[in-house]
């Protein structure tokens, strides 16, 4: 039988697990080169809401955590195709050969345009996961691991001693996918078409050149590579090409599971502060373990010598 | 939003005139080679050579069709292959210089100058414009008395493709044929001497001068029919 034994009503789990979660904050930027595009992003999050449940069964479930996003700025740079007048060939009469002319291109250079719209307004996901709660030791003693991964990820500096740590360790994280609404392929397109005039002359000039394009809407589509809409191109980058998804289950999972423990318990626990010149009373804890059931969460330790 | 690297090739929208005596941005010349043998070619700019080099015509194979950017050439010498009875074009890519092109023909006995376009486009060579500002422009066979239009319109809702070209014939006495062509603008015509000529195409007036007036009816008195005999 355990020496000590402290248990956590739901309540009380519910409260601290709010406290945790409310620093973890995501916050990465990338690009990357899709050949006649690049695309990049910016973004900073962090979670709000969301129900903590413990279950019978030894686990926690977390459902429905909103991933908030301060910024979710996308980034499109878009390499302008050669755009050319003349060419084509005429027929001749025999002997002389057919007659093709050559080209001419409007852009001597390679124009490219970038528009970073911030996205923030048109994404709502939510988070959940399933966890176990995990007993994992700090030994003051030995050096942080090098790189220190949980070094941008901790809320509180390492402890100068050593601590039993209590970690939520989820098990499975399920991220709502980016599914970008109608609007942002408007938006996007919309900024992009603004873009690409911009690149040219008024007057006859824009409107030859619009006519050599056909369509800006269909330039930026035959760029793109887009089959369908923008929205869905836009939701597809994000969620596969991007990774952000992955990234953000990393994330999570190192935040709890890793770097930032639920609850901390010292060893030696100090059950007597020091007075009257006494020093203070502190006890060895062994063996420290944790559990949870429908209705709280029990933490039970030895004694040692 | 931003933007770099935007360079416009100016000269393509700014030409307003083209002479066959004087290549530019937007003209092509072409010169056929009917006779194997080998050939001198020097290109100028502005009266200042700047690419010289030697044509090899051989019966035994070679491209039918080179193009040469005079733009683009420098001043080493090199040579060039072409199958009998092909033919060089002559283009101007970019910048505002003004080229002419000399081919010598180098026999056993002498030099014989085939095409020098300071002068005049030697018979069966053509040359081709490129136009791409829209209006009424102009054909003037130089020293002759042909005259021709062509009218270049911007794309409307048609489908568009830049690359037709148009072929204008250069007869007796500068009569072109057809004499009056349209085109879209970012097309070509191409003009088939069949007589040795010197063409200038210059840029008249816009196009909306080109609207035909408003048509009237035209009125006519007409007898009022008379009444039947019994």
């Amino acid at each position: 039988m355990a020496h000590m034994t402290v248990a956590v009503s739901e309540g009380v789990f519910r409260r601290s697990f709010d406290l945790l979660q409310r620093n973890l904050v995501f916050e990465k930027a990338d690009s990357a080169s899709f050949g006649s595009f690049t695309a990049g992003y910016d973004v900073k999050a962090h979670l709000e809401g969301g129900s903590v449940d413990l279950r019978a069964d030894g686990t926690i479930r977390v459902k429905e955590l909103d991933l908030r996003w301060d910024r979710l700025r996308f980034t499109l740079g878009l390499n302008i195709p050669e755009l050319c007048v003349g060419g084509g060939c005429v027929d001749m009469p025999w002997p002389i050969p057919d007659i093709c002319l050559p080209r001419v291109c409007i852009f001597s250079g390679d124009p490219d345009i970038s528009i970073s719209p911030d996205l923030v307004a048109f994404v709502a996901q939510e988070v959940s996961f399933t966890a176990r709660l995990v007993v994992r030791y700090f030994d003051a003693a030995l050096p942080l691991p090098s790189p220190d991964l949980c070094a941008p990820l901790r809320v509180e500096p390492p402890p100068a001693h050593n601590q039993w740590h209590i970690h939520i360790d989820p098990e499975t994280i399920d991220v709502d996918l980016f599914d970008f609404p109608d609007i942002v392929g408007d938006l996007i397109e919309d900024a992009l078409t603004d873009a690409v005039k911009a690149l040219i002359p008024g007057g006859w000039v824009r409107d030859l050149i619009l006519a050599i394009i056909g369509s800006v809407a269909d330039l930026i589509r035959t760029i793109l590579d887009i089959p369908d809409e923008i929205e869905e191109w836009l939701s597809d980058l994000f969620n596969v090409s991007f990774g952000l998804l992955d990234s953000i289950g990393t994330v999570i999972l190192d935040f709890f599971s890793r770097c930032n423990p639920l609850y901390r318990m010292d060893d030696p626990l100090e059950i007597m502060p020091a007075s009257n010149g006494l020093i203070a009373v502190r006890i060895p804890v062994r063996n420290l373990s944790v559990s949870v059931n429908d209705a709280e969460m029990v933490v039970q330790a030895d004694v040692g010598a | 939003m931003k933007r770099k690297n935007v360079v416009l090739n100016r000269p393509v929208f700014a030409q307003q005139v083209f002479d066959s005596r004087s290549l530019t941005v937007l003209t092509t010349l072409f010169h056929r080679f009917p006779e194997a043998g080998d050939y001198d070619l020097t290109i100028w700019r502005d009266e200042r050579m700047v690419h010289r080099a030697h044509v090899r015509v051989s019966m035994e194979g070679g491209p039918l069709q080179l193009h040469l950017d005079l733009a683009a050439l420098e001043g080493i010498r090199e040579s060039y292959l072409l199958a009998s009875g092909g033919v060089i074009g002559f283009c101007v890519s970019r910048g505002i210089g003004r080229y002419r092109v000399e081919i010598v023909q180098l026999t056993h006995q002498e030099k014989i100058v085939r095409l020098d376009s300071g002068h005049v486009i030697p018979e069966g060579d053509l040359f081709a414009v490129t136009l791409v500002r829209p209006g009424i422009y102009r054909v003037l066979q130089v020293g002759g008395r042909g005259e021709g239009e062509i009218h270049v319109r911007l794309p409307g809702k048609e489908r568009y493709r830049p690359d037709q070209v148009t072929r204008v014939m250069v007869g007796k006495e500068g009569v072109m044929e057809p004499r009056v062509v349209e085109i879209l603008a970012g097309q070509s015509v191409v003009f088939w001497c069949t007589i040795p000529a010197s063409l200038r195409v210059e840029w008249v007036k816009a196009m909306e001068a080109l609207e035909p007036p408003i048509q009237r009816p035209q009125l006519t008195r007409r007898q009022p029919r008379q009444p039947a005999q019994k």
